[in-house]
Formats: C-alpha cells, sequence, structure tokens
C-alpha cells in the first residue's frame, strides 16, 4: 500500500494540453475516482501514474518516492484497463501468473497466487481457459485477478467496466468496493459513468479541460458543487439550470423566475445589484415539488411529458418565458397528466445560485 | 430445397471451379506431360512412363541445381522473415521522419526483378561496384572481390539481392499484424515485464505468429522457385554455382524444346514445395493450421 502525490502535474501532446498543472494527493488505502466528460484529460491523468505515459512537468510520487523516470513495470503499480488487455494466447492461469513469472518467481508461489486471486473473484473453473472463450465480465474478473496477483501497492482500473451491459455493471462495481474493503489498497479509478463515481469513491475528482474542477467526498460534491459544471455533471437526471434574476426587496433578496416574473425565493445574505443581478439557478429534480400554482412563491409550469420509472416519476414542465423544460422528480406514481398546470416550489435549503461566469454564489435562504 | 445447410457443394462450385481450371488442371496437364515424350522437334506424345524423371535426375546440373536451391530457400526465406520482421519493430515506433521512412522501405517491391538485378549488378560489379569501392575506401581491401564471379560469393550476393527485393511485402505484413494487436494490450505487459526483449517474446511473437509463419511458406515457395532475378545476375553461373531448379524448367522446356523433361522437374519441384509447407507448419505451430 502506498499514498500516491501529484505535484503540479501537466501534460502536452504537442501544442494541444491535455492536463494543466494538477496537483492531488491520495491517502493510502484511499478510492480515489477521476470523474468527467471524455477528453477531460482523467485517462491521460492515469496514464501518467501507471508510466504510461510521461510526464510533461511536474513530479509523481507513489509512496514518497518521485516516479518520473521509474518504467511501469517498477512502479509497484497494476492496471485494470476498459478493453480488459487480456493476452489472447495465455490461458487465464497464464494471464493472471504472466508478471510474477517475468520477475523469476518460484512456479509453486505463482501458483498459489492466482489460486488465491481466482478464489476471490470466484473465477476457479475459469483458469484453464483462453479470455476468447470468455463472457466480457469473465474478463474483466480476470484482469482484475491479473492485477490481484501482483500484489501492488496501487491498482489502477481505467473505465474498466464501460464495456459491460448495465446489470454486469452494476454488479461488477458493488465487486470492485468489496475488493477495496478486502484489500485495502490504495485505488485510482477512471471513470465518465458518475453512477460508478458516486457508489465506489471514498473521493472524487472532477476533472474538466485538464483541470481539478472540484474534488470532495461524493455527497458532498453532490450538494456542495462550486461550480455550474460540477453541479451539472453530478447527479441523475441532471441538474436544472433556470436563468433568473436576483432583486432587493426590503431588507432581503429576492429570486425572479419566469415571464411574468414570480419571486419564488428570499435569500438572506445575497446582495443584488441595483436594477437586478442575472444569475442561474441551479435545482436539482428532487428538490422541486408540485404545490398549487395559485401560490404567490409558485412557479406555473405545465406538464409536457411525464415518465414512470415505477419507484418515482419524472415531470418535465414547461415554465413561460424560459427555453427549457425543467425536470422535476416526485416520489411514487404521480396523479399528473399531460397539459396540466402545475406550480413549482423550490426547496430553499437545496438551490444553488451561479454568477454569469458559472462560479456558485454563497446563498442562504431568508427565515420565512 | 437449395438450402446451404442440405447441399453445400453447389455453392461452393463458384469458389472451387476457379481453383480447378487455374491450379488443378495445369498441374494435372503437367503430370501428363512429364509421362510422355513431348518435344517440339518430334510427332507425337507416346507414354514414356518415368523416362523423364530418370533423365532429368541423372543429368549433370541437377544434383547441383537442388542443393544450390535448397541453400538458396535455407538462407533467404529465414533472412526475408527476420529482416523484415526487425524493419517492421522499428518502422512502428513513431520518429521525425518515420512517414518517409516507410514509404521508402518500400521502395524494392514496386521494382522489376529484371530492374533490382541490374542494381544489384553495379553493386556487386567487381571493378566499378559501389560495394567494392566503399570497401576500397576503407582500406578494408587492396583489389577487388569477385562477387558475381566466384562460385561461392555469387550465390551469397544473389541471396542478398532476393533478400532485398522481398523485404519490403514481409515488412508490410507484419506492420498490418502489429497494428491488430490491441495497444492496450501491450501496455498491460509494458506493466507486467520490463524487459523489452521478453515482452516481444511472450506477447507480441505469438500475437504475429501466424503472420510469421505465412510469411516463411510464402517466402520459401518464392526462393524455392526465384529464377528471373538470378539469371538476370549470373545466368546460373559460374559454371553451376547458381544454378537453381526452377532455372531449369524453363531450360528445359523453353530452350531445349523439350516439354516432358521441364514438366518433370516442374513436378519435382512442386513436390519439393509441398514438403518445404508440411516441415515448416509442423515446425511452427500455429491457429492458423490449427484443426478445429
Amino acid at each position: 500500500m502506498a499514498s500516491v502525490e501529484l505535484r503540479n502535474i501537466a501534460k502536452s501532446f504537442g501544442s494541444v494540453e491535455a492536463v494543466r498543472d494538477v496537483s492531488l494527493s491520495i491517502g493510502d488505502g484511499e478510492l480515489v475516482v477521476f470523474l468527467g466528460p471524455s477528453g477531460c484529460g482523467k485517462s491521460t491523468l492515469l496514464r501518467m501514474v501507471a508510466g504510461l505515459e510521461e510526464i510533461t512537468s511536474g513530479d509523481l510520487l507513489i509512496g514518497g518516492q518521485r516516479m518520473n523516470e521509474v518504467a511501469a513495470a517498477d512502479r509497484g503499480i497494476a492496471m485494470v484497463f476498459q478493453s480488459y488487455a487480456l493476452y489472447p494466447h495465455m490461458t487465464v492461469a497464464e494471464n493472471m501468473g504472466f508478471a510474477l513469472k517475468m520477475l523469476g518467481k518460484p512456479r509453486a508461489e505463482t501458483e498459489r497466487k492466482v489460486a488465491e486471486a481466482a478464489a476471490i473473484l470466484q473465477i476457479e473453473e475459469l483458469l484453464g481457459r483462453k479470455p476468447k472463450e470468455l463472457s466480457g465480465g469473465q474478463r474483466q474478473r480476470v484482469a482484475i485477478g491479473r492485477a490481484i496477483v501482483r500484489e501492488p501497492e496501487v491498482f489502477l482500473f481505467d473505465e474498466p467496466l464501460s464495456n459491460l451491459d448495465a446489470g454486469l455493471r452494476a454488479q461488477m462495481r458493488v465487486e470492485i468496493a468489496r475488493l477495496h474493503e478486502r484489500l485495502g489498497t490504495t485505488m485510482i479509478y477512471v471513470t465518465h459513468d458518475q453512477v460508478e463515481a458516486m457508489t465506489l469513491a471514498d473521493r472524487i475528482v472532477i476533472l474538466n479541460k485538464g483541470r481539478i474542477e472540484q474534488q470532495g467526498s461524493p455527497l458532498d460534491l453532490y450538494e456542495k458543487p462550486v461550480n455550474r459544471f460540477v453541479g451539472g455533471f453530478l447527479g441523475q437526471p441532471q441538474m436544472n439550470f433556470i436563468p433568473a434574476q436576483l432583486v432587493s426587496s426590503g431588507g432581503a433578496t429576492e429570486l425572479a423566475v419566469g415571464v411574468p416574473a414570480r419571486r419564488v425565493l428570499q435569500f438572506a445574505n445575497v446582495v443584488a445589484a441595483a436594477g437586478g443581478t442575472i444569475v442561474e439557478l441551479g435545482v436539482r429534480p428532487d428538490s422541486i415539488s408540485i404545490v398549487d400554482p395559485m401560490l404567490e412563491t409558485a412557479l406555473p409550469a405545465h406538464v409536457v411529458v411525464v415518465e414512470h420509472l415505477g419507484g418515482s416519476s419524472l415531470l418535465y414542465v414547461q415554465v413561460d418565458g424560459l427555453e427549457e423544460l425543467v425536470t422535476v422528480e416526485l416520489r411514487g406514481k404521480t396523479a399528473f397528466a399531460r397539459h396540466e398546470t402545475v406550480g413549482l416550489r423550490f426547496d430553499p435549503q437545496r438551490v444553488h445560485l451561479f454568477d454569469g461566469g458559472g462560479k456558485q454564489i454563497e446563498s442562504r435562504a431568508a427565515e420565512e | 430445397m437449395w438450402s446451404l445447410k442440405r447441399f453445400p457443394a453447389p455453392w461452393l462450385l463458384p469458389a472451387l471451379l476457379p481453383v480447378a481450371v487455374m491450379t488443378i488442371y495445369p498441374v494435372a496437364h503437367a503430370l501428363w506431360t512429364s509421362l510422355h515424350s513431348v518435344t517440339l522437334l518430334f510427332p507425337g506424345e507416346p507414354f514414356v512412363g518415368l523416362d523423364n524423371y530418370q533423365r532429368v535426375v541423372t543429368s549433370n546440373y541437377f544434383w547441383d541445381a537442388i542443393r544450390n536451391s535448397l541453400v538458396f530457400t535455407l538462407l533467404a526465406a529465414p533472412s526475408v522473415v527476420v529482416i523484415g520482421t526487425l524493419v517492421a519493430l522499428f518502422l512502428q515506433r513513431r520518429f521525425f521522419g518515420s512517414q518517409l521512412v516507410r514509404s521508402v522501405v518500400l521502395l524494392p517491391w514496386v521494382l522489376p526483378g529484371a530492374i533490382s538485378a541490374v542494381l544489384w549488378i553495379w553493386v556487386f560489379h567487381p571493378s566499378f561496384g559501389v560495394l567494392n569501392g566503399i570497401l576500397r575506401e576503407l582500406n578494408l581491401i587492396d583489389g577487388s572481390i569477385p562477387w558475381l564471379t566466384s562460385p561461392r560469393l555469387a550465390l551469397v550476393a544473389v541471396v542478398v539481392a532476393h533478400v532485398w527485393t522481398q523485404v519490403p511485402f514481409a515488412v508490410v505484413l507484419i506492420m498490418a499484424a502489429l497494428a491488430a494487436i490491441n495497444p492496450e494490450t501491450l501496455e498491460a505487459a509494458a506493466i507486467d515485464c520490463r524487459s523489452r526483449f521478453k515482452r516481444f517474446r511472450h506477447i507480441v511473437f505469438p500475437e504475429i505468429k501466424a503472420m510469421i509463419v505465412v510469411l516463411t511458406v510464402y517466402n520459401a515457395l518464392t526462393a524455392f522457385t526465384s529464377y528471373d532475378l538470378v539469371y538476370a545476375m549470373t545466368g546460373g553461373g559460374p559454371g553451376t554455382a547458381t544454378t537453381l531448379l526452377s532455372f531449369q524448367i524453363w531450360r528445359e522446356s523453353f530452350s531445349m524444346y523439350d516439354f516432358g523433361a521441364g514438366s518433370a522437374v516442374a513436378f519435382i519441384v512442386v513436390s519439393i514445395s509441398a514438403v518445404l509447407i508440411v516441415a515448416i507448419t509442423r515446425a511452427l505451430p500455429s491457429d492458423l493450421f490449427e484443426r478445429e
């Protein structure tokens, strides 16, 4: 086990800067997820930790030792790839034991370790087979087994579940979580799937355009996104972004939305410019409730589409004066039908305000 | 009722007919000719049994030619495959100008055999050849080495020229095989093993082995049946030093007009080639020729 430290890491491919000035420390035994859209630099960052990509500038430390120039095989890491990357001409057992064989470890020791890893992953009956005879899920188990056998200081996962179907993905996700609990090894996990990130991570690092946008525990990021990008990226269904205006009214500042404008929220600590400040209201679908549209603090809207998901329902509603539909998530079944007029009420404790640059504005709801 | 599963044979005809017309018929006809006395000068084509074979095998050139052909094949085919693989591994890397070098390497492939021969004669020519010139410049030799007129050196010289013409094709095929390897597999190998050589041996080689077998078979056949380059460079000489068996097919048939004897030599060449194919595929088992 080892800690991993990235100090001002940057990577350029020619004139393209894939990773810019990333600093991060990952504690011993921590499971950190790099999350971001494709092209955000998360895989490049992981590959630099692995030694598969040269580091343009900055320092990489694993277990306190600088690793920039150390060969991938000597970094004490093991990696699980998206395409599994099994050696096609070798059996499962040979695949898993390859690294130890190359290190010249005694055969008995290799076989014992392969058997142990196979037992953990319940793939004992596959040991004699070739990769082409395995299903996707089995292949990924073997790839993980190959990593376990090496007893690495750090596990690296590069979108390991992306090639699996949804059911299998959920199952493997749980297995990886259990594996982390069991081995207690430092793990870095790259994904673009926020569900994987939310469920697996001790800490999520959200990357965008080669930079860290925000890092923290999954719920922290979910509840307190520092900017519009993080708010929009985490959470399914996505956060609603509603154009709004802050206007002063007596001692408080009110938030006006829609045409004609309704003053739907009041803030105690936000100061609006004279004549109003244009902002964006970020509100998650589960922070909106349906109320009587005639209420003064309710925002009237028409139901456009209703989706019944069994445990919950999604309402897509049109607010007059807004271009985009607003998504509302309701528990259980819903009796609302298309074209019906409803009132939206935003949970004042769970709304986010973003300024023109997408940065979060500190806001506290006024006591009602 | 014409379903593919119940009556597979008729559906194979479009593929089998051209093979029958282009391969089986000529080979069968050659076999027939080799068992008859077919000469331009005498009418009639009487059956002569194995007479033609006996005449060919007891002729003064035969054992020299067969030895030369086998030595030529044993030197040329493995050299082409090994050099081709090394060049492909090198060209696969990206470096400044790699695109240009890749195209230049293919050049010998597009030259006709006779042109390559002229080129190599200039290289090996005793008095004004490039090779002797360089060796003299470097003060490695005083006089000139008779590359094409000394029996031993002449065979080496034609092997070198032949290898030069065949390497590009090998490079292309090996590069294709290398490109087909999942890059993540190679990266997994880089994490599992530091030594480049071990990685090649345990990961890359098994992946391109089928292609190497195909290339070895192909090159063994090309070398064993090669004649244009050798004929243009040395005319089979000095003496019989570079006389190849395949050259005798042409000589018996179109110089002596003894088609029976020519076909007999051709049939011997085909038989030895078949043995070579079996020997190579046995020695290098790969998925390609594996039974399901």
